[in-house]
This record gives C-alpha cells, sequence and structure tokens, in this order.
C-alpha cells in the first residue's frame, strides 16, 4: 500500500448547511479516484479543506503519512485546480503557469523551463504570450491543468474541470486530460456520472456531504450497494415486490434472494431483452424514443411499466421480454419509500 | 509568520485607537453639554435631523442613477472625452467647501450675473449637496468597473444577451459594491457637511446647520441634534448594508421594456448625465471665477503658504489612509464575522458625525494632550478621509473573485505575495482613485479644520480657511471679489495637476483591459 492522501472524518458546516459529514476515504499513488454526487452534495468544500483553503470543523488530512490539516496553502504539495480555472487576468499564459513554480522556490530561469514544459504538454505551445481573456474556454481550461501540474504536485485535485465547456469539446479534452495525467495520483471530482465511470480507478459517490459508496467502477454500476447507487450511476427499474419461500419474481424468472418480506428489485433497461419467442410474458409498447444510438422504450407488462433499451428500432405494438436472474438485484424495500430513498437533494 | 490577517489586527487597533475612540470620546463630551432640554428643543432637533435625512436621501439617490453611465462611460470608453472627463470630475472637491456654498449660491440664486432661480433653501441645499457627492460616487464606480473582469461581459453578449438586460442581469450586479458604497459615502457626506449648506440654507435647517447654529447660544439642543442624528445614520448604515447582502436584481428573461430600450435611449442617457455633470455640478462649483477680472490680485504669500500646509497635510493623511486603510479594507472585504461588521460599522462612525462637532470635539480632545494645531487638524483629517479610503477600496477588493487569492495560495503564494501580486494587481486603479478621493477630501475641507483650530484658539490658516477668510472680508466690502476669484482658480488648477500625477502614479489601466 502506498497511499498519498489520507482523508479521515472530515465534517464541515456552513451555519445550518452541514455540507460534509465525517468522510474518510484514500488515495494510492498514480491512481485516478473520482467524487461524483449531485450538485451541493460538498464536492467542492472538501477539495477545498484539501487543498488547505478552508478549514474543516473536525477530522484530519494526511498526506504521504504526515498530517497537513494545519499546514497552510502554500506549503501543501498539493495542486488544487478550481471549477471557475480562476486563471490570473493580468497575466499572460507562461506568467500564470510560472506563478506556483516561482512561489514553490525555483528561480525565473527555472520557473520559465518548468512553465514551457507543461505549456507544451497540454498543447499551447505558442500562446505563451497571450492573456487568458484571448483564450477560448477549452484552453484555458488547458492553461488551468498546466498551472497546477507545474507545481508538481503529489496530488492534483480537479473540481469539474470539464463542466464549463460544451459537450462535445467535454467528451474529447476528457480523453486528453487522462493522457496529460497519465501516471499522476489525481482526485477528480465531478456530477456527470458517465465521464466519471469511464475513466476512473476508485469511484466515491456522495449524497448530502457523506460518502454513500467506494468501489470500482463496473463494480458499483453492476452490484450497487442501494438504491441510491443504483439510481444515481444510470437509469433502472425499480419494481416493488415480496420475497417469499427465496425467492422474488419479475415477470416469469424467478430470482433466488435471502431476503424475505417486502423488497425492490432492480433491474437495468440495457438488461431487458427483447425476444421473438412467445412463450415471453407479452408487453405493449407506450412509448418509443430515439435517444442517439439507441431506443429507449417503455413497455407496460403485467401492469408494470418497464424502461427497456433496445439498439434495433421496434415497429411492433408488442414485444416479448426476457430477464436473466443474474441481471436481477435485490433490495431490502426501505422505510423512507422508493421515492426518497434515491432523491437527489 | 506574518501574513495579511496579523497587519489587518494592527490596523482595527489602529483605526479604533487614533480615528473611532477620539470621535467617539468627542460624542460624549457633547452628550456632557446636554442638560435637561425640553420637549419643544427635542422636536426643533430631530426636525433638524429629519430635513439631513431627506436631503441625504434625494441626493444620493439621484445621484446614483445619473452616475452609473457616467462612471461606465468614463472608465470603458476610451477617447478624449473620457480623459477630460476624468481629469475634470474631481473638480469641486477643490473647491473648500464655504467657497463651494457661495458659488452654488451665486450661480444658482444672488449674484453676479446669477440666474436668480432659486433662492436658499431646502432645494439650493440639495443642489449644493449634488455638487460635493457626486464625485465620490462616480469615483466608487470607476474604479471598481476598472478591475471588473471584462470577460463576464463578451461571454453574457455571446448568449444574446441585449443591452438593457445586460445592464440588469450583469452590469448591476457586478457594479453592486460600488453602487453601495458610493452611496454610503454620499449618504454620508450629505448628512455631515456643514460649512458650504450653512451658506445656502437660509431658514432651512439640516442637522449639521441646527448644531452649528445652537452650539454656542444652546449646547443642549445642538447636543441632542448631534447624537441623534449619528444614531439614525447608523441605524441607517446598518440596514443599506443588510439589504445589500442579498441579491438585488433577480435574474430574468429579457423584459418587454428591455427590448424597447435601445442604443439610442443608451445614447440619450449618456447625453443626460454629461449635461446633468456640467450644468448641476461644475459650472456652479465654479462660478466663483465669474467674479474673475483682469488685473485681479491677491496676497500672494499667504496664499503660496497655505497652498503649501493644505498640501503637506492632505499628501501626509493620504499616505496614512493608503498604509492602514489597504489592509484593514482588506479585511473587511474578505473576512466574515461578527467582528468584522463591528469594525465596519466603528470606521464609518467618523464620517458620519456632523463636521462642527466632529471638529469641535477633537479640538479638545487632541488639545487636552497639548498636541501641536497642525497635527490636530492632520488628525482629524485622517477620521473622515480614513473611512472613504477604506470603504470605496473595501468595494474594489469585493469584486475581485476570491478563488483567484485561493488559487494563488494553492500555488504556493503566501497571503502577503498574494495580495501584492494578485489583489494589488487588479486593485490598482481602485487605490489611485480613491486616494484621489481622500486627497480632496483632506485638501478642500473646511468646516472640521476652523472647528479644531478654533477649540485650540490657533491662527491656522490651510487653503480653505483663508479662501473661507477672504470670501468674508470680500462680503464686508474691504477686499474685491476678485481676490477670492483668482485664488480659487490658482487652487483649482493646482488641485487638478496634483491629482493627475496621483492617477497616473496608480497607473490608469490594468493590463488586461
Ligand atoms: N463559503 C460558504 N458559505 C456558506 N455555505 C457554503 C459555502 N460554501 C459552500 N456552502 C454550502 O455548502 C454546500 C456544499 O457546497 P459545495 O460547493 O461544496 O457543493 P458542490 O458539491 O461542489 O456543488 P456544485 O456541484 O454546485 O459545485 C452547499 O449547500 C453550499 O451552499
Ligand atoms: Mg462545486
Amino acid at each position: 500500500m502506498n497511499k498519498i492522501l489520507e482523508v479521515k472524518n472530515i465534517s464541515k458546516r456552513f451555519g445550518n448547511i452541514q455540507a460534509l459529514r465525517d468522510v474518510s476515504f484514500d488515495v494510492e499513488k498514480g491512481e485516478f479516484v473520482f467524487i461524483v454526487a449531485h450538485t451541493n452534495a460538498g464536492k467542492s468544500t472538501l477539495l477545498k479543506i484539501i487543498a488547505g483553503i478552508l478549514e474543516p470543523d473536525e477530522g484530519e488530512i494526511y498526506i504521504e503519512g504526515e498530517n497537513i490539516t494545519k499546514t497552510p496553502p502554500w506549503e501543501r504539495p498539493v495542486g488544487y485546480m478550481p471549477q471557475t480555472y480562476a486563471l490570473f487576468p493580468h497575466m499572460t499564459v507562461l506568467e500564470n503557469v510560472m506563478f506556483g513554480p516561482i512561489h514553490r522556490g525555483l528561480d525565473r530561469e527555472e520557473a520559465i523551463e518548468k512553465a514551457q514544459k507543461y505549456i507544451e504538454l497540454v498543447g499551447l505551445k505558442g500562446w505563451e504570450k497571450a492573456y487568458p481573456h484571448e483564450l477560448s474556454g477549452g484552453m484555458q481550461q488547458r492553461v488551468a491543468l498546466a498551472r497546477v501540474l507545474a507545481v508538481e504536485p503529489k496530488i492534483i485535485l480537479l473540481d469539474e474541470p470539464l463542466s464549463a465547456l460544451d459537450a462535445l469539446l467535454r467528451v474529447k479534452l476528457r480523453g486528453e486530460i487522462k493522457k496529460i495525467l497519465k501516471g499522476k495520483t489525481v482526485l477528480w471530482v465531478t456530477h456527470d456520472q458517465e465521464g466519471a465511470m469511464s475513466l476512473a480507478d476508485k469511484l466515491i459517490v456522495m449524497r448530502s456531504g457523506r460518502i454513500v459508496a467506494v468501489g470500482n467502477a463496473m463494480e458499483l454500476y453492476y452490484k450497487p450497494t442501494s438504491l441510491y447507487v443504483a439510481h444515481f450511476l444510470g437509469e433502472i427499474n425499480f419494481i416493488e415486490s415480496v420475497a417469499h419461500g427465496g425467492f422474488v419474481q419479475i415477470l416469469d424468472t424467478k430470482v433466488s434472494t435471502d431476503k424475505i418480506g417486502p423488497v425492490v428489485i432492480g433491474i437495468r433497461p440495457e438488461d431487458i431483452k427483447i425476444v421473438k419467442n412467445n412463450s415471453s410474458p407479452l408487453g405493449r409498447v407506450k412509448e418509443l424514443r430515439f435517444v442517439g444510438g439507441f431506443w429507449r422504450l417503455l413497455v407496460d407488462v403485467e401492469g408494470i411499466d418497464l424502461v427497456v433499451y433496445s439498439l434495433k428500432r421496434i415497429r411492433s405494438k408488442e414485444v416479448s421480454l426476457r430477464i436473466h436472474p443474474e441481471d436481477v438485484l435485490v433490495f431490502d424495500y426501505p422505510p423512507e419509500g422508493i421515492r426518497r430513498a434515491v432523491h437527489l437533494e | 509568520m506574518f501574513s495579511m490577517r496579523h497587519w489587518a489586527y494592527i490596523t482595527i487597533i489602529f483605526t479604533i485607537a487614533l480615528i473611532v475612540v477620539p470621535s467617539l470620546i468627542g460624542v460624549v463630551i457633547l452628550l456632557q453639554l446636554a442638560q435637561e432640554i425640553t420637549t419643544s428643543q427635542i422636536i426643533n432637533a430631530l426636525s433638524s435631523v429629519m430635513n439631513s435625512l431627506v436631503v441625504a436621501g434625494l441626493v444620493t439617490i439621484i445621484n446614483i442613477l445619473v452616475s452609473i453611465p457616467f462612471a461606465w462611460r468614463i472608465a470603458r470608453k476610451n477617447d478624449s472625452l473620457s480623459k477630460f472627463l476624468d481629469f475634470i470630475l474631481d473638480a469641486p472637491l477643490f473647491v473648500p467647501t464655504a467657497a463651494l456654498g457661495f458659488s452654488v449660491l451665486s450661480f444658482w440664486s444672488s449674484g453676479y450675473y446669477s440666474l436668480n432661480l432659486i433662492s436658499p433653501g431646502f432645494w439650493l441645499v440639495v443642489l449644493l449637496h449634488f455638487t460635493f457627492t457626486h464625485p465620490y460616487i462616480v469615483r466608487t464606480l470607476i474604479g471598481v468597473i476598472r478591475s471588473t473582469d471584462l470577460s463576464v461581459e463578451v461571454a453574457a453578449k455571446s448568449f444574446g444577451i441585449k443591452r438593457a438586460a445586460l445592464s440588469r442581469t450583469i452590469y448591476l450586479p457586478m457594479l453592486k459594491a460600488g453602487i453601495i458604497a458610493g452611496a454610503l459615502i454620499s449618504f454620508a457626506r450629505s448628512i455631515s457637511e456643514t460649512g458650504a449648506t450653512y451658506v445656502v440654507a437660509g431658514p432651512f435647517e439640516t442637522g449639521p446647520v441646527f448644531i452649528k447654529n445652537r452650539l454656542s447660544v444652546d449646547p443642549g439642543s445642538a447636543a441632542f441634534a448631534a447624537v441623534s442624528l449619528l444614531l439614525v445614520s447608523i441605524f441607517i448604515f446598518f440596514i443599506i448594508r443588510r439589504i445589500s447582502r442579498r441579491r438585488f436584481l433577480p435574474l430574468h428573461p429579457e423584459t418587454k421594456i428591455e427590448k424597447m430600450i435601445g442604443l439610442k435611449t443608451a445614447f440619450s442617457i449618456n447625453i443626460i448625465s454629461l449635461l446633468f455633470f456640467a450644468v448641476m455640478i461644475l459650472i456652479p462649483s465654479f462660478y466663483l471665477v465669474a467674479y474673475l477680472s483682469p488685473g485681479a490680485t491677491c496676497d500672494w504669500a499667504s496664499l503660496t503658504n497655505s497652498l503649501l500646509l493644505s498640501t503637506i497635510i492632505a499628501l501626509a493623511v493620504s499616505i496614512i489612509d493608503l498604509f492602514f486603510g489597504i489592509p484593514l479594507a482588506y479585511y473587511l472585504a474578505r473576512a466574515d464575522s461578527l467582528l468584522r461588521d463591528l469594525v465596519e460599522a466603528l470606521v464609518i462612525v467618523p464620517l458620519i458625525v456632523p463636521t462642527v462637532s466632529l471638529g469641535t470635539s477633537l479640538g479638545y480632545f487632541w488639545g487636552s494632550f497639548g498636541l501641536n494645531p497642525v497635527i490636530a487638524i492632520a488628525f482629524a483629517h485622517l477620521s473622515f478621509t480614513f473611512p472613504i479610503f477604506v470603504m470605496s477600496y473595501t468595494a474594489a477588493i469585493e469584486s475581485i473573485d476570491p478563488e483567484l487569492e485561493l488559487v494563488a495560495q494553492s500555488l504556493g503564494a503566501d497571503t502577503i505575495k498574494t495580495y501584492r501580486e494578485i489583489t494589488l494587481q487588479l486593485t490598482k486603479s481602485a487605490i489611485a482613485s480613491s486616494a484621489v478621493l481622500v486627497f480632496t477630501r483632506s485638501f478642500g475641507e473646511t468646516g472640521a479644520t476652523i472647528s479644531v483650530a478654533e477649540a485650540m484658539a490657533a491662527e491656522i490658516y490651510t487653503l480653505p480657511l483663508l479662501l473661507v477668510s477672504w470670501i468674508k472680508k470680500a462680503q464686508a466690502g474691504l477686499i474685491p471679489f476678485s481676490t477670492v476669484a483668482i485664488a480659487s482658480f490658482i487652487t483649482l488648477i493646482i488641485g487638478l495637476l496634483m491629482m493627475a500625477v496621483i492617477k497616473m502614479a496608480g497607473g490608469k489601466r490594468g493590463k488586461y483591459e
């Protein structure tokens, strides 16, 4: 184990708002860790506390085993890139990127050299003399990235680095950033689940200031630990049911379970197969929508509405559906009801 | 390690010890003067306070309306008209307030070729107050506008928001800090001005005029009025501060009216604010010059001495204001605590105390330490200029995104370096504007200076005091008015030149503009 960052029991309150509650997790050397959460979950607050520009009410931060909770931000080996980029408007690209190295003790020549290296790495060679307002959003984002890389921190904290960009650019830059950051230790915060799952070595899901799940992206998607996580990471059908005798039933599929009494069955829309077989249960297609690349159907089967994805266009009014038992998730019925259990605060 | 915070705390102690406490002790001295006063005295005192509030409120609101387009034009259009306006803008502040009152009176009411339009009283007081509050709002706004990042504007335009809606959703919220600070300074100036108001008030009594009239004959009433004025003002300041914390211009789509308001209207708004400046501010302030006649002369030696004295005092005061005011403004702009709100309320106090009572009490206070009268005058000037600097510069820092500072710290710069390389660089022009306000205020102040000199029984002639004494002599027919005119004219020219130097030193625009 080679832990770079350890966050231990961090809590933070702003007046009446409990922004963070008892948050703990680790980041290992070279790991790409994503924190995903809805808006106002406390993501930025957490990064600011790690960067040292906010003080936690409780808890500690360790970097390579050393407690830095009381260390001022300028002495922390941490690179923080804020949600707004916050490029210095009165400085050129080169001056922006040099700022860190100069203040971390390099002399001018070395700082310029280092800055140029990272400006080149992010693909902005030739733009050294430009001012931030002369650059496009995507370019500004790269300058911010170069600026944080140039201090060569032990861990890089990125606060929604892509949120200010349009959708196409976002996908393009997502891949590029991953390439630029290869081998570095990164903690990336976002509310974009898809982006996070495509890049993360480790995924941390937060809800209202609390960590609700930690794990590998695929694991959390297919074997979520709670209704909330299942719902948050992608579209899913929830069906109320009752388990007895070690089984629950969905359509004609029997799934074995150790739960007893009221349960919630979860099944992802892509795991419901449309088949030609007449023996499978028949459903009426209530809605059909093209969502780019595939079709999203709402099918009424025996009084239950199911969302189903299909790669092919469905022309008939009725379809037969089949569900494999291993794709079915079974959760205890939440005492507060399904709606509230998955509610995004 | 020494940080911005330590510096700010030292400043707070300085502020409280040298500025707030002496001013407050002055109020206590006044209170002791108040013997049992009758109901009718109370009613008279309160109605004068009421008059002050009405004048200050009216003047401030109209000022804001005409100042926003005016300041915007000067800050954002880089043509020769802007440069000229920027140069001439503070001119009314160079006319010593007593001379200003006389000049305004001559223009609107009774004087050489005068308009004979408005006789002394409420409306003339309002017109007078425009002249010396207008520069504060415009200066503060210019400082804030120049410190604001242009990219927001560009981004908003690229979303297709048109001009009028742009003002509501983008510009006005960006300028909020500046509008509030400018309004507060203007309000406070109007509430406390004595010297000029006295000249044009006729039978109308504002709070300070009431105090000046009663100070020797009925000190009880005067003290009661002074304290009421102070309390009411602090209360109003507090309310404005509270309200201003909220977002006050809602973000909703462009309205029909806004669609109709096009460039043409904006153009005519510009013309109106320019006309306002020329007719209501500039010409009345300098109407004294109409008395200028060929071959006019004056006592050059006295004039030079006074000019030198006033310059030295104003310079010393400005430097001390900057030195202590910068960290305090930084603290006020960035801290968020009860102590912060308390310090802010305390800093404003000396600005609201009517200058006559401030001067009298500070004269007694510093006199009791046997202080040199010139130094006592400088201290008095510190008390009412310091809040102006602090408020105006605080507004400029508030308009800088704190995230820039936090990122700088995270990149390795401690708080002092962050201030020096980020905040200071982005607010240079605001420091220059604020310094201009402070310098001119000290240079032209009459009411408090006269009171300090009288309280300490000292024969001191700062430039305004010299001009006032010459105006009195001229009114008594002892010397020709042309003497006053030429002295005012020279004061103005020298003042404007000094301002040009200060503004150049501040670097007019940031690199990125
Ligand atoms: N300085 C502050 N003062 C008061 N409340 C704050 C402050 N900073 C954050 N909060 C509150 O704390 C909560 C968490 O905020 P935070 O910015 O960390 O959320 P976030 O997850 O980053 O949200 P977003 O996705 O919108 O960026 C919010 O309710 C926010 O209003
Ligand atoms: Mg955030």
